[in-house]
């Protein structure tokens, strides 16, 4: 390869340096990288290509599929709350759920730890309606630690757990931890 | 005209000191790395100790590894070869003595600092302020060094390794003081003189060319000098070498900011970031190809050479890894790769199969000729430990890519009622520890393979002389440099004709350049004029644009106690496993809450974003448990949930607070700039009456009590403010309508 040979000038130390020609692959690559990058910022400058963008749509399409699974969900209510805890197989799901999730804080008996008891009568955050009871799960309480389950649960879940959690009340378990919130006197 | 010859001899005992010192800490960074591999596979392995527990060590394992271990190789490199190459003994023994024993010393400095718990929190620039200056003044005498011994050189022209070299002593010299710019409050506690997305801009346009210039222009410039001299072969293209040298000098500096995609950087930045990474592909390949196509015709020689078996792997790995990069860098690929172990697989490759087979290969090739012993005590050994090595390091990333992907579909995945199929975290955690276990097992291997070599290199040494033999070198000195005259113009050009094709012919073959190589001083300018305009183009919009970093109203700086309760988080190394980052991702707010916007973190200096979620991300902690929970999780993290592999932090509970501090770091912070306004005079007074006030909190919910002191408290009051600035209001108990969207309630 004489022709890609630089002659004695260019040696270092003993290192020769040839002067091969480079790849043309190579060459060619390093133009399509470049091509792609002006395309490509080209048409991110568009309207509507930009990262928070696709964000809305991926909103807005999951509103669009919460909106048709709460039509035909039907209302959250009193009444059909309570039918829930008056069945017992469905309470025994819901238990099973609450010791899972929920006895971290509330204790497996619901008598309370790092949160407050739920088989006294006294209530922090709502009146101890299973409506109130069922908007503290599924929202939370960010400012008072209580997290939002409807982020993490199926909105059946935090029905048939708020249900449960309404026949605790007055339970009065064992080694409850001392009221927190107000009392209420009687549930209907 | 010359007949003089000159006689001298070059350094290389300096060149046994790095040698020596690479091997120690080369073993030193990975037993840590080891020891933190383990901690994620069984918490317990943290011992339950501050200076043992993963947030204060991985910072250990990162600095020794880049900076003890590659960085006392890259040293043992540039001073064997640049001697060699400029036919000239280095500029001064006591500069050289003074570059070892200072790098030693911050070294040292490191390894009891960080377990210690005094960091900056920036990812491999965690040393605090004394330190760093220390870091700079070795540099400079370093750069003093060798720029002094290519002033004094035998040889006209540089050669392309030295130009790699002069990249990386300029470049990291820049990287370093801008990015560690500090305000001290105390002596070993400083603040990022940035804030938020302006440090976090800076620390990866640092760290991403720290990787640049630290980790691969030394390792290319120690390639072209050791791979051709252990090959016996040519250097396959001059041309190559000056076309990939300068696009990756100038194109490397913009990609900094494909580690922020999808995070509060303007989007601008984090383009420029993705398509500067795609460009730099062919110029990092360049380096392959050159160092590849040199081995033609001593492929033969690669069948037995454990030299060269190093250095094609090597080769290869960087290959892989740059190729993997510019992957990486696209926002959508990084949107599932970014926090996961697929970045920790990408960095290995690199560092395990780029940086230590290459320094490997070189330590292979040079110790016989350092020792003088002709040659390597056994060969056999030596490409046991190549076989041993790779097979090591093949089992980490195949763990790490295998762990890195299936955590992140996890934390994408969604249910088809559009809900996250893991809502849990650490059922994300749970599905990858098998992984965590052949990563170890892996990275177990490759140490055994280094400390083979370590061995093998020892057994070599001790077969050296009683005394090394000062071998005389002879070079004529260089007379004053006399450009060979252009040719005359012809008839031909005088009338203007040729004159251009006379002109592209000089640039084509590259005659400019091989004019530059005579003149370092002038191809350091533009080097340097390479780096700072690239990073100018980024730099000063970042600072400079108002609009990059909308304010936000509600966002008010942290409470005395709550940059208190900071400190320790940063100090605990919270950030190596835990992000403060929610990406606009729906997959990210629906499990941590809304996506973080810049504005939120003017006052956070320095910024928190961490890089990889080992835990879940907190930027939206504040509020979501009550302060008894952080309590008991801290105490032991698996009494709240037995799947944790969080470490304990069970001495935030007894250890003090030391209030006497509290006044002087709020006035460092009032100092960057951050409006305290009259708070800055009773900091001392705010943070205890917060933090009686949080023990109350504490006792009131039937926690441990006299917390008031101790530094748990503090951290609960930082945690419990954590993205609570931009909360939108909260439904009220008395306000029914607050689900009616979601669930359908019509009343």
């Amino acid at each position: 390869m004489s022709s890609t040979s630089h002659g004695d000038d260019h040696v270092y130390d003993g290192i020769r340096e040839l002067d091969n020609p480079m790849p043309t692959w190579w060459v060619a690559l390093w133009f399509v990288t470049i091509a792609f990058s002006y395309f490509y910022v080209v048409h991110m400058g568009e309207d509507g290509s930009g990262v928070l963008d696709a964000y809305k749509v991926a909103v807005n399409e999951q509103a669009a599929r919460d909106a048709a699974a709460a039509l035909a969900l039907g209302d959250v209510s009193e009444s059909s709350l309570a039918v829930l805890g008056k069945d017992p197989a469905t309470m025994t799901q819901a238990r099973a759920k609450f010791v899972s999730t929920c006895s971290v804080c509330h204790g497996e008996r619901g008598e309370g730890g790092i949160g407050p008891n739920l088989t006294d009568r006294y209530w922090k955050n709502c009146e101890g309606d299973l409506v109130g009871i069922h908007r503290t799960i599924d929202l939370g309480v960010p400012t008072r630690g209580m997290p939002a389950w409807g982020k993490q649960l199926d909105p059946i879940e935090v029905r048939k757990l708020a249900a449960y959690v309404g026949t605790l009340a007055g339970t009065n378990a064992e080694g409850g931890k001392a009221p927190e919130g107000h009392e209420v006197a009687v549930r209907k | 005209m010359e007949s003089r010859l000159d006689r001298f001899t070059y350094d290389d005992a300096i060149v046994r000191k790095f040698v020596t010192a690479t091997i120690v800490w080369g073993v030193v960074a990975m037993l840590a790395g080891l020891l933190l591999a383990t901690q994620l596979a069984v918490p317990q392995m943290n011992l339950g100790l501050p200076f043992t527990s993963f947030g204060r060590l991985r910072p250990l394992h990162t600095n020794a590894a880049i900076f003890a271990f590659a960085g006392n190789a890259i040293f043992s490199a540039v001073y064997y070869s640049s001697q060699r190459l400029l036919k000239a003994r280095m500029f001064s023994d006591r500069l050289s003595a003074f570059h070892f024993w200072g790098w030693q010393a911050i070294i040292v400095a490191a390894a009891v600092t960080l377990p210690l718990g005094f960091t900056q929190a920036k990812e491999y620039a965690e040393l605090e302020w004394p330190i760093d200056i220390a870091i700079a003044v070795v540099w400079i005498a370093f750069a003093v060094n060798f720029f002094g011994t290519i002033a004094k050189r035998r040889e006209r022209h540089l050669y392309v390794a030295l130009w790699f070299y002069i990249a990386s002593i300029v470049t990291v010299a820049v990287l370093h003081v801008f990015n560690s710019m500090a305000l001290p409050a105390g002596w070993l506690k400083s603040y990022s003189v940035y804030a938020g997305v302006q440090d976090a801009f800076m620390q990866w346009w640092y760290g991403h060319n720290a990787v640049a210039f630290f980790l691969t222009t030394p390792f290319l410039g120690l390639m072209y000098y050791f791979l051709p001299k252990a090959a016996e072969r040519p250097v396959y293209s001059y041309k190559l070498s000056i076309l990939h040298f300068w696009s990756l000098v100038f194109i490397y500096i913009w990609a900094g900011p494909h580690h922020l995609h999808y995070t509060a950087l303007p989007e601008w930045a984090s383009t420029l970031g993705m398509i500067f990474s795609v460009m730099l592909w062919m110029p990092s390949w360049g380096g392959m190809i050159n160092g590849l196509l040199t081995l033609r015709g001593a492929w033969g020689k690669v069948a037995t050479d454990p030299v060269l078996k190093f250095f094609v792997v090597g080769i290869t790995f960087y290959g892989m890894s740059t190729f993997e990069g510019p992957l990486l860098s696209i926002k959508s690929v990084n949107a599932l790769a970014h926090y996961t172990d697929w970045i920790i697989a990408h960095v290995h490759s690199g560092a395990l199969g780029w940086n230590g087979f290459m320094t490997f290969g070189m330590l292979y090739w040079l110790t016989p000729r350092l020792f003088q012993t002709s040659k390597l005590w056994s060969q056999r050994l030596a490409a046991a430990h190549f076989w041993v090595g790779t097979v090591g390091m093949l089992l980490y990333i195949v763990a790490m890519y295998t762990s890195g992907v299936t955590q992140g579909l996890m934390w994408l995945a969604f249910d088809k009622t559009g809900r996250l199929s893991y809502p849990d975290f650490v059922e994300t955690v749970v599905r990858i520890i098998p992984m965590y276990w052949v990563r170890a097992v892996g990275g177990a291997l490759y140490l055994t393979g280094v400390l083979m070599g370590s061995f093998n290199i020892f057994m070599t040494w001790r077969s050296r002389p009683k005394t090394y033999e000062e071998i005389i070198v002879e070079a004529a000195p260089l007379g004053p440099d006399n450009l060979p005259k252009r040719a005359e113009p012809t008839a031909l050009e005088k009338a203007g004709v040729h004159v251009f094709g006379r002109k592209i012919d000089y640039f084509t073959e590259a005659n400019w350049h091989r004019l530059w190589e005579r003149k370092p001083f002038k191809f350091t300018v533009w080097v340097t004029i390479a780096v700072l305009v690239a990073s100018g183009f980024e730099v000063l919009p970042t600072f400079l644009i108002r609009s990059n970093v909308p304010s936000i109203a509600s966002v008010k700086p942290y409470t005395p106690l709550e940059l208190m309760g900071r400190d320790i988080y940063i100090a605990e190394g919270c950030y190596n496993c835990h992000s403060q980052m929610v990406r606009p991702l729906r997959a990210e707010t629906e499990r941590y809450g809304e996506y973080s916007k810049a504005g939120e973190f003017v006052y956070d200096h320095p910024f928190q974003w961490g890089s990889r979620r080992i835990g879940p991300d907190l930027a939206r902690l504040g509020g979501k448990y009550p302060h008894l929970w952080h309590v008991r999780h801290m105490e032991n993290p698996r009494d709240i949930n037995p799947q944790s592999i969080m470490p304990t932090y069970a001495w935030l509970l007894s250890d003090d607070i030391d209030f006497s501090v509290v006044q002087q770091r709020v006035d460092a912070m009032a100092m960057l700039g951050v409006p305290y306004g009259d708070a800055v005079l009773t900091a001392e007074k705010t943070a205890r009456e917060q933090a009686s006030l949080i023990a109350r909190e504490i006792e009131e919910q039937r926690g441990p009590a006299g917390l008031g002191g101790k530094q748990i408290v503090a951290l609960i009051a930082y945690m419990q403010r954590l993205g609570v600035d931009i909360r939108t209001p909260v439904a009220e108990p008395s306000s029914p309508t607050a689900n009616a969207n979601k669930q359908g309630a019509s009343k």
